[in-house]
């Protein structure tokens, strides 16, 4: 698509990205349902009792900020929460008192404002400012984490989230399209642990913690909601117990433990970490001008798949406490600096 | 689930059947913002756009920043660069040629891009150059602050000599040609009569590799005299004679842990390169501590900090390495396989059976005494710091990376024994020349070979090199004064280059004294850009270009590649892309300041000038190993020099070139700097080939063959047979080794133990000439030699910004002190050496340790002149009195704001410039390193009644005093050398001089008598 058309139709991406926004940043009222209902992909699922998931899939099991998915610790309100918050603000975006800067709600309305700056801009220089703001919104901050989080929506929601969570990916998939060609000259990429295996994090102790790991997706290269271990522990018959995650998935070992099914969960675990790559695997081939922004959830989630020993070559889920060695003698752990 | 791929939505509104489909029932996109629009809550809302640059976008080099401001233009728009115009309001912008060249003020040589105005011809501005494989385009405060240094008012246009006496400050303008002649005539006589003996070049931080060292080998003299001693002599030491190479490089950007014994996250050499790879690193998880004992902003930034007192670093290293030793966290494999130990079984534990089992043995009990206990009770840090330390330096194994320069080493007597002992550390652990570990830097750098080399030197300059000091590293230049006092001789020409030895040596007062007696030090030549305290006792000043004025090549290990940097007049570059004429770079550079590239080619050609003394061939085209016998000779070129250069030194580099269709100068001369390996070798491991093994024989695992020749290897002598060292054996293998005698790493070092120091053979602790037990009631430690962030030594003085930013070293005290003295922040204290006094206003901090007092440098700037004679914007108007051997400098006014060219200097709103507290200073020459130690113990009182701000009082008959008693501590060559040299011939020294120099003379003339005798 030719440069000049952007403009023109910039506004086109906008109202369903500040649509969108709306809809996942609270359960929705009675004008907005009707808003989305105009929408035919989300026609057949705008109703109160869909609505009414809002706080299962959002609250309860797939966090929509981006520092759960890519900051290393994987915490609400972390690094990248103010990173992010900066970064609006340098590019003339103001986030609204209250809220956290990681939301996809903010960064999809982010988007929504800046294609309505590009489409009142004045000049060509203007035009391509607000571009270029688009870029990186959408590279560095949004894109990254899409393909793991709209797909833990469907997963989590079969009705109103699930179709905006597809609608969000043709529209992001679009933006991508759109953005003239020259921007694609470099993909800025995010810093997902980005050597090595994917080690619990140092601070880490016990073997609980040590298996924390597997819920923090810039460690794990997945994610795992509550519910999608729910699911797990249906499907192997084991009892779960409720919690944050990394206890749940401890309850999970020790169940499978327990029943004599290691393996089995091990298993599992090993699929859901396969199907969750070839949901990023999918979004690379798709829109390849933006492949390298995915790269480093496909190299975790080889290196979380190793760690399970499902790759062939390495020990099942009781050794993913082990410490990755460097060939050498080493000391007694650190103390704490 | 959902799909394996999520695009497959026929539903979607994206879709042209779904939105704004003309046949629909579906709102357009903006119909649904207008519906929305009057919804209450807003996550985002529109500031209006403003960006650093709108072109950021098309960049090829994003950085960490999303708002362009650290986008750098493309490459193929360098020579027609548009930048839009703040408040120009015709959207016409500007446009530049940007030209690369390296920046000139500390060490690093980052790379710089200069923004030269097409329509005016001038530089506007510097900022990095993005294809520079050490700074990537990022720059400290003092890159860009570049572009002060070539509009300063105060900066030398023209050469100038001294129409008066030395020192008072008359001056007249002179020709290029007169200053060359005169100069070339004294020392063409002096190299007739006396070998060029009286000849010296005395240079601050070089920032070049290598071309004038071959000017002064072109020579034949033994000229060369540097500042490493005020600098890097007791990290050089204590590196070398681990592995015979005398400079760190980390692999920052890979380390697990990182120990910093400096504050190189803000300041220091390379800091800027450096600093940026560890900041990569800690976003990586790497951990990082710090030795220093202020809160530094690099200690504020650490994991954990260890405020050591000054001098006791190398005791908790040292207990660092007993946990390891005893814990047995050590890589036993490389220390068998690398370290020196059955030498020092042989040497030191002939009892023992010579296996790697009974050194192991020794090891554990060489260093038991250390505890942490004892190393808290030493360095006053918490005992659990230290064994925190201890774990992460185990953790990290081979990826434990570190730096030592300037700071410990440099404070303190011994201080050597701080970068012994922690390449102690690397060597346990076995993180050399690994990633994310510890690398020498002869791996991570690339020194072209130079074009038509001359052999080194037949003679030695005891001035320089004086035989007490037979292991320093290197010249003990900041002695000169004293060794000119005591008579061993003196000096015909003096150039001091880009170098100030009053302000920024200890003891200044004594270097006025020299710089004043004519029969000391016939003509001085002060190659400067700007004025400074030693160029106004100078007969000659000659302006030399800055960074965007000259060229040069240089190469720094800032991590773990190679590369190499080309520095190059800027005009002279765009004169060429824009086709006009020059002769030279003083054509296009202000006034008739030249670069010193053409200058030393001109000297040499006038001190020469038919060739008969054999110095001019060196200087003339083609610049080959072999001239044609029948073209006629022409004078070499610069264009020769780098062309040659770049043709044959920078393996790489051509074919790169030539895919790009230009020559390899034309490419550095368009680039500015080229990788030469991303991935350098471990070269010790490098197996020695068939082919240089010829006839080879093993003598104490060093092997030895007739092929020799091989290069990189053993720094053993050859055998008496003629075979040369080529590898060491390991374990069967025939490997490159280490540049040491013994090939491996001198755990044991049999040249300490040769030359006098067997005590200090071995990685240990010396306790420091500021340790407690070594301070007279009332004293306390002084540190002087910390920098701040913006400002570099001397050099950065003429930067408006940076001095507007840092202009004073107040004294930082701790409030325990403060309240013991009953003062606060602002009130004049009075600090005592031993050889005179300072005034200066007290910081009151808690970012300091109670028991030390601690003050910067860069500042204290004097001019005598009210009109010039130095940066206006940075030096205080004093009074100098001598009676005797005493001197009063006493400041008359601070800085004013002034007329010149530039209208900032109108607009200067500070006064207070320091104190200048390196002339109190008595020099403290290490006895092995050589290294000036700079801590001073001092007495610190409330000023008295007349004192005031900036006073500074000396006795120089005392200084001197002070010289002897450390003179006293030396274990001279004459005394202890084993085998009648002067020095070992292994250490590295900046010039060459023939095996036939290093013989010490049988009258045992050098030097070490006149220890007996009297002052001259």
């Amino acid at each position: 698509m030719p440069d000049a058309a952007l403009g023109a139709d910039a506004l086109e991406l906008a109202g369903p990205y500040r649509l969108l926004a709306e809809l996942l940043s609270a359960e929705p009222d009675a004008e907005l349902l009707a808003l989305a209902a105009t929408v035919p992909a989300l026609r057949p699922h705008a109703t109160q009792a869909a609505a009414a998931r809002h706080t299962h899939v959002f609250v309860l099991n797939v966090y929509p900020f981006a520092s759960v998915f890519l900051d290393p610790d994987g915490a609400l309100d972390g690094e990248r929460t103010a990173l992010t918050r900066g970064v609006l603000g340098a590019l003339g975006l103001r986030v609204a008192p209250g809220l956290a800067a990681d939301h996809v709600s903010v960064l999809l309305d982010a988007l929504a404002t800046l294609l309505e700056r590009e489409a009142a801009a004045r000049s060509a220089l203007d035009r391509d400012r607000a571009r270029h703001a688009q870029r990186v919104v959408l590279l560095k901050h949004l894109l990254p984490w899409m393909p793991l989080f709209l797909a833990a929506i469907e997963r989590a929601d079969g009705a109103l989230y699930g179709a905006a969570a597809r609608l969000a990916g043709g529209l992001l998939s679009d933006h991508v399209g759109r953005l003239p060609a020259s921007s694609h000259g470099s993909v800025p990429t995010w810093n997902a642990a980005p050597r090595g295996p994917a080690e619990p994090p140092r601070t880490e102790r016990g073997r609980r913690d040590r298996l924390g790991w597997l819920t923090v997706p810039a460690r794990s290269g997945i994610f795992l909601s509550r519910s999608d271990l729910a699911g797990i522990a249906g499907d192997l018959d084991l009892a779960l117990r409720f919690g944050g995650r990394g206890f749940m998935v401890e309850s999970l070992v020790q169940a499978a433990s327990q029943a004599d099914r290691t393996s089995e969960l091990t298993d599992a675990l090993a699929r859901r970490v396969t199907a969750q790559r070839d949901e990023v695997a999918a979004w690379g081939r798709r829109l390849p001008q933006a492949r390298p922004l995915w790269a480093p959830w496909l190299e975790l989630s080889a290196a979380t798949l190793a760690r399970l020993g499902r790759s062939g070559t390495a020990h099942p889920v009781e050794a993913a406490s082990a410490s990755p060695g460097r060939g050498h003698v080493t000391g007694p752990p650190s103390g704490g600096a | 689930m959902s799909s394996p791929d999520p695009h497959e939505r026929p539903d979607a509104i994206g879709d042209e059947a779904a939105v704004g489909a003309p046949t629909g029932d579906a709102p357009t996109g903006a119909r649904l913002l207008a519906a929305l629009r009057g919804r209450a809550r807003r996550a985002v809302t529109d500031a209006g756009p403003h960006y650093a640059s709108p072109e950021g976008h098309r960049s090829r080099f994003p950085g960490p920043s999303e708002i362009g401001l650290d986008s750098h233009p493309p490459v193929e728009s360098w020579q027609d660069w548009a930048e839009a115009r703040a408040h120009d309001g015709t959207g016409r912008g500007r446009r530049y040629d940007l030209v690369p060249t390296l920046c000139f003020n500390c060490e690093s040589a980052c790379g710089l891009l200069a923004y030269v105005d097409h329509d005016s011809g001038a530089i506007r501005k510097l900022e990095g150059n993005p294809l520079h494989p050490g700074s990537r385009g990022r720059n400290c405060a003092k890159g860009p602050a570049t572009h002060n240094q070539i509009t300063d008012p105060d900066r030398i246009l023209y050469p100038m000599k001294r129409s008066g006496a030395r020192g008072e400050g008359a001056w007249q303008r002179v020709s290029w040609d007169e200053a060359l002649d005169d100069i070339a005539a004294r020392i063409r006589a002096d190299l007739r009569a006396h070998q060029g003996r009286h000849v010296v070049y005395h240079v601050g931080r070089p920032g070049e590799d290598g071309f004038t060292s071959r000017v002064l080998q072109a020579w034949g003299i033994d000229g060369h005299n540097s500042h490493t001693n005020i600098c890097s002599s007791s990290a050089r030491a204590g590196y070398a004679f681990w592995m015979g190479i005398d400079r760190p490089s980390p692999d920052f950007a890979e380390a697990d842990f990182i120990l910093l014994l400096s504050a190189h996250l803000e300041t220091g050499h390379y800091f800027n390169p450096h600093a940026q790879r560890i900041v990569e690193a800690q976003a990586n998880g790497c951990k990082v501590a710090v030795f220093d004992p202020r809160l530094s902003n690099t200690a504020s930034r650490a994991d954990l900090w260890l405020p050591s007192y000054p001098g006791s670093e190398a005791a908790v290293l040292l207990a660092v390495a007993n946990h390891l030793i005893a814990s047995g966290a050590y890589d036993r494999a490389f220390v068998r396989r690398w370290w020196n130990w059955e030498a020092y079984l042989r040497a030191e534990r002939p009892d023992l059976d010579p296996t790697f089992e009974a050194f192991e043995g020794v090891l554990a009990e060489l260093y038991r005494d250390f505890t942490f206990a004892f190393a808290a009770e030493e360095s006053g840090v918490p005992q659990d710091r230290i064994e925190t330390l201890a774990h992460l330096v185990a953790r990290a194994g081979a990826r434990f990376s570190s730096y030592n320069w300037r700071s410990a080493g440099a404070g303190n007597e011994g201080g050597w024994q701080v970068a012994r002992c922690l390449m102690l550390l690397h060597a346990l652990t076995g993180s050399i020349a690994t990633p994310g570990g510890f690398w020498p830097n002869t791996w991570t750098k690339h020194v072209a070979p130079q074009p038509h080399p001359a052999p080194g030197p037949t003679w030695w300059q005891d001035l320089h090199m004086p035989g007490e000091y037979p292991l320093a590293f290197f010249e003990m230049s900041f002695l000169l004064p004293h060794l000119l006092r005591e008579g061993r001789g003196h000096i015909d020409v003096y150039f001091t280059r880009v170098y100030n030895p009053v302000w920024t040596n200890p003891d200044g007062f004594s270097w006025l004294e020299a710089l004043t007696d004519e029969s000391k030090i016939g003509c001085h030549v002060a190659l400067t850009p700007t004025w400074n305290e030693s160029a106004w006792f100078a007969d000659y000043v000659l302006p030399m270009g800055h960074s965007s004025e000259r060229h040069d090549v240089q190469s720094q290990e800032t991590g773990r590649h190679q590369w190499i940097g080309f520095r190059q007049p800027v005009m002279r570059a765009h004169y060429e892309r824009t086709g006009r004429a020059f002769r030279d770079t003083r054509d296009v550079n202000p006034g008739e300041v030249w670069e010193e590239n053409e200058f030393w080619i001109e000297l040499s050609w006038r001190i020469d000038p038919d060739g008969s003394l054999g110095i001019r061939r060196y200087f003339e085209a083609p610049t080959r190993d072999a001239p044609a016998e029948d073209a006629p000779p022409r004078k070499m070129t610069v264009d020769d020099y780098y062309g040659y250069l770049f043709d044959h030194g920078v393996p790489g580099l051509p074919e790169a070139a030539a895919r790009e269709g230009l020559t390899p100068l034309a490419y550095m001369r368009r680039y500015g700097a080229f990788e030469v390996t991303a991935e350098p070798n471990a070269r010790y491991l490098e197996e020695v080939p068939a082919a240089q093994l010829v006839d080879p024989v093993t003598r104490d695992g060093v092997v030895y063959a007739r092929s020799g020749g091989a290069g990189y290897g053993p720094a053993a002598e050859p055998l008496p047979d003629g075979r040369s060292a080529v590898g060491v054996d390991v374990e069967g293998r025939v490997l490159r080794g280490w540049p040491t005698p013994s090939g491996k790493l001198e755990f044991y070092s049999p040249t300490l133990s040769a030359w006098g120091w067997p005590e200090y053979a071995l990685p240990t602790y010396i306790r420091s000439h500021v340790h407690k037990d070594a301070l007279a009631p009332g004293e306390v430690a002084l540190l002087p030699n910390f920098r701040l962030p913006v400002q570099i030594h001397t050099r950065s003085a003429n930067s408006k910004w940076l001095d507007e930013i840092a202009h004073t070293n107040p004294l930082w005290l701790h409030p325990r002190r403060a309240e013991a003295l009953g003062v606060r922040t602002g009130d004049l204290l009075r600090v005592t050496t031993h050889i005179g006094y300072f005034v200066l206003p007290a910081w009151v901090t808690e970012g300091i340790r109670p028991d030390i007092v601690a003050c910067s440098h860069h500042f204290g700037r004097w001019r005598l002149d009210d009109e010039g004679g130095g940066n206006r914007t940075m030096s205080s108007v004093v009074g100098l009195e001598r009676s005797g051997s005493t001197w009063t400098l006493r400041r008359r006014h601070g800085v004013r704001p002034f007329d010149s060219s530039d209208p900032d200097t109108r607009r200067i709103w500070w006064s207070d410039v320091g104190v200048h507290q390196n002339i109190a200073f008595e020099v403290h020459p290490d006895p092995v390193s050589g290294q000036h130690c700079w801590h001073q113990a001092v007495t610190v009182e409330r000023a008295r009644p007349g004192d005031r701000n900036g006073d500074v009082w000396v006795d120089t008959q005392k200084a001197h005093d002070s010289y002897r008693s450390w003179l006293a501590k030396t274990r001279p060559a004459l005394r202890h050398s084993p085998d009648g040299t002067r020095r070992p011939r292994w250490l590295p020294r900046p010039l060459h001089p023939s095996a036939e120099a290093y013989r010490l003379p049988d009258d045992g003339s050098p030097r070490e008598r006149v220890a007996e005798t009297d002052d001259a």
